[in-house]
């Protein structure tokens, strides 16, 4: 019979602390400079997926700072919405930050929206290299209080896609697996996860 | 003493990743202060502070600690952020103070004629904001924008001679004027210096911007409150109303029947009306006839795209605004690079004074093209094993089909490695995926291969330049 997972501890909320910063050290700096209250008023980040826009978003819309997120799904009336609160937030000398997957003009955007976002700064995120991503994987470890032996980062920057949500989600089944098994975290815990994982998705 | 900030040096370089060694080591100076008589402290200098509470959080001790192995006892070790940095400019900003803006205004744009005067020499480094005074909101107006500090060029002249005669005569020349042109070109700014003129001129007026989205939530909000009366009062007792982006009324009736009784009432009482748009009224979509016919009326003028000069000047006199110093070849760099909109010039010359502040380096072309880079980048294709292995196949002049063949002479292996071994680097697969895309070999053959062509990568400079044509013309 399972234990009941009462003390499953949930991940650290994403913040601009325990942001693994890779390649992106000004974009970090000119966020943290930025909601200290010191200028400019506009930010944009972009990049492909995992390279932690929704990291640096949340973050920040924790700290009650005004955030839009994957701005190239928006259509045509969210993005006049966006487009106003770019407009009322210059006029009232308040700070946004948004984000897409593409550089602004390059997401067919309205004009006037593109515009706007390349206003205050704009920043591509890089994503992590793999030793980056080794060392994303043992802070979000430690976080959730999970001891985690260094071949089973190993073994999933090797055999695993590499993707951040993909390592952070194994990861997360490791613990819940541990807790339920009352077991430590091994590589053959990992393999056999790994194997009924692809079993049940067969 | 002398070999303190070497020794330092060395030790992070070898415990830390060349990339966080050149980020957050690199750009540190040191200097030797005498802090009392008999004492010294070597003064770690950080280019911001951002990068001075991360050298304190992380690799400070590590410095105190070589500091008391290499120097004598008197000697301390202090984290400072380096004298050259930009000052505090919050508090500071000229524009923000009436009066200093007066002064800036009296003074001839040379900027005009030219197109290309020098920004004041100045090590401080800002970046602007626009924190409108309470005072302003009501009227909507910024102080900031006003007729010296646009630029004008061919694109604009027409434009700007006509909004300065109307901010002169209001509702005695055009009325309304109608400004209408691409978006980033400059419209807000000069419905903004009209209203700012007018209020120098005439400080009791009643002036009111807004922009079109603002019209039309206030007429919303008027019927659910039943209080048109309130709003008719509001807006029919202004002396000078500007409007911006009037295309937004489009398929607006309501909005549309309220501002053609404002409109009407307003030109009546020779009261001026500036009006933009991103076409000429003809052309404005799903807006009454009347209407347009009225944008008509007055005098219909055009704000083209700045031409490169201007777009030279427009980014000097923006440095000059912030403080900031760009030389001619950055500017024209960057205004070569950045064609369509100001707003987007405005960006480039943000992130260039973010970059530069950051790293601490002087602003140059170098500077300048790393900076832009973000904003302009094209989009690239998504980076598949598949056009990595048609790429690579292309290049060494190899059919495609020869990625997945079991064949093993050198002339199809070696291209099939590096295929491999980008693959790898460039996507997110695992070793078992690129294996299997590879005519379904082993993982542990792809990372035999990897491991081979970094070995090659260092050694071999053939290689190590194909791999980088390759990998560029894969990101693009």
């Amino acid at each position: 019979m399972k234990q009941l997972l009462l003390d499953i501890k949930p991940a650290a909320p994403p913040t601009l602390q325990n942001f693994v910063v890779g390649r992106n050290a000004e974009a970090l700096a000119s966020l943290t400079m930025a909601i200290s209250g010191n200028t400019p008023q506009f930010i944009y980040l972009w990049g492909e997926s995992g390279s932690g826009k929704s990291h640096l978003l949340h973050a920040c819309r924790a700290m009650n700072i005004n955030v839009a997120d994957d701005v190239h799904l928006l259509n045509n009336d969210a993005q006049i919405d966006l487009f106003n609160q770019y407009n009322q937030h210059k006029e009232a000398g308040k700070f946004i930050i948004t984000a897409g997957l593409h550089a602004p003009t390059q997401m067919g955007l309205r004009d006037d929206l593109a515009t706007r976002l390349a206003w205050g700064l704009v920043y591509q995120l890089h994503p992590l290299n793999d030793i980056e991503k080794a060392t994303a994987l043992k802070q979000h470890a430690f976080e959730r209080g999970m001891k985690l032996p260094d071949e089973v980062v190993d073994y999933c920057l090797r055999y695993l896609r590499r993707d951040l949500p993909t390592l952070m989600a194994t990861l997360d089944a490791l613990d819940e697996w541990s807790l339920t098994m009352q077991k430590p975290i091994t590589l053959p815990m990992l393999r056999k996860l790994l194997q009924l994982n692809l079993e049940s998705s067969t | 003493m002398h070999n303190f900030w070497p020794t330092c040096l060395s030790r992070f370089e070898q415990e830390l990743s060349t990339q966080q060694f050149n980020t957050w080591i690199k750009p540190l100076q040191t200097e030797l202060i005498e802090t009392a008589p008999g004492s010294n402290a070597i003064r770690v200098l950080a280019p911001n502070k951002f990068v001075q509470q991360w050298v304190k959080d992380r690799f400070l001790n590590k410095i105190e600690s070589i500091a008391a192995e290499l120097l004598p006892d008197n000697f301390t070790v202090e984290l400072c952020i380096s004298q050259s940095k930009p000052e505090n400019t919050e508090k500071n900003n000229p524009r923000k103070n009436p009066t200093q803006n007066l002064s800036e205004i009296t003074r001839p744009s040379v900027l005009q004629r030219a197109g290309l005067q020098k920004a004041s020499e100045s090590t401080s480094v800002t970046i602007k904001t626009a924190n409108p005074r309470t005072a302003e909101r009501a009227s909507g107006l910024n102080s900031s924008f006003n007729f010296d500090n646009y630029v004008t060029g061919r694109a604009n002249q027409l434009a700007r001679a006509a909004a300065i005669q109307v901010a002169d005569n209001p509702g005695q020349s055009y009325n309304p004027l109608f400004i209408y042109g691409g978006v980033g070109l400059g419209k807000t700014h000069l419905l903004q210096a009209i209203g700012n003129q007018l209020k120098q001129q005439k400080p009791d007026a009643n002036i009111r911007y807004l922009h079109a989205e603002r019209y039309v939530s206030d007429v919303v909000k008027a019927y659910e409150n039943k209080a048109f009366d309130e709003f008719k009062r509001q807006y029919h007792s202004l002396d000078l109303l500007l409007i911006d982006d009037i295309q937004f009324f489009a398929k607006k009736n309501r909005t549309q029947e309220e501002f053609f009784y404002a409109f009407n009432t307003l030109i009546e009482e020779k009261k001026q009306i500036v009006i933009t748009c991103d076409t000429y009224p003809k052309e404005i979509a799903d807006v009454d006839e009347r209407l347009r016919t009225r944008f008509s009326w007055g005098l219909t003028v055009a704000v083209e795209p700045p031409e490169l000069e201007m777009r030279v000047a427009i980014l000097l006199k923006k440095a000059e605004e912030s403080k900031v110093h760009i030389s001619e070849d950055v500017a024209f760099f960057v205004a070569k690079q950045i064609r369509s909109s100001v707003r987007e010039l405005e960006g480039a010359l943000n992130r260039i004074v973010a970059m530069a502040n950051f790293t601490g380096h002087a602003i140059d072309i170098h500077l300048a093209k790393d900076a832009l880079r973000d904003l302009i980048a094209v989009r690239g294709r998504q980076i598949t094993i598949e056009n990595i292995q048609k790429t690579v196949a292309d290049y060494y002049k190899i059919k495609v089909g020869e990625m997945y063949s079991k064949k093993r002479s050198r002339n199809f292996a070696r291209p099939r490695q590096i295929a491999m071994s980008l693959a790898r680097e460039l996507t997110n697969h695992s070793f078992p995926e690129i294996g299997e895309a590879f005519g379904s070999r082993h993982h542990t053959t792809v990372m035999h291969a990897c491991d081979e062509i970094e070995q090659l990568r260092l050694n071999d400079q053939t290689i190590a330049r194909d791999l980088g044509f390759l990998t560029q013309v894969i990101r693009d």
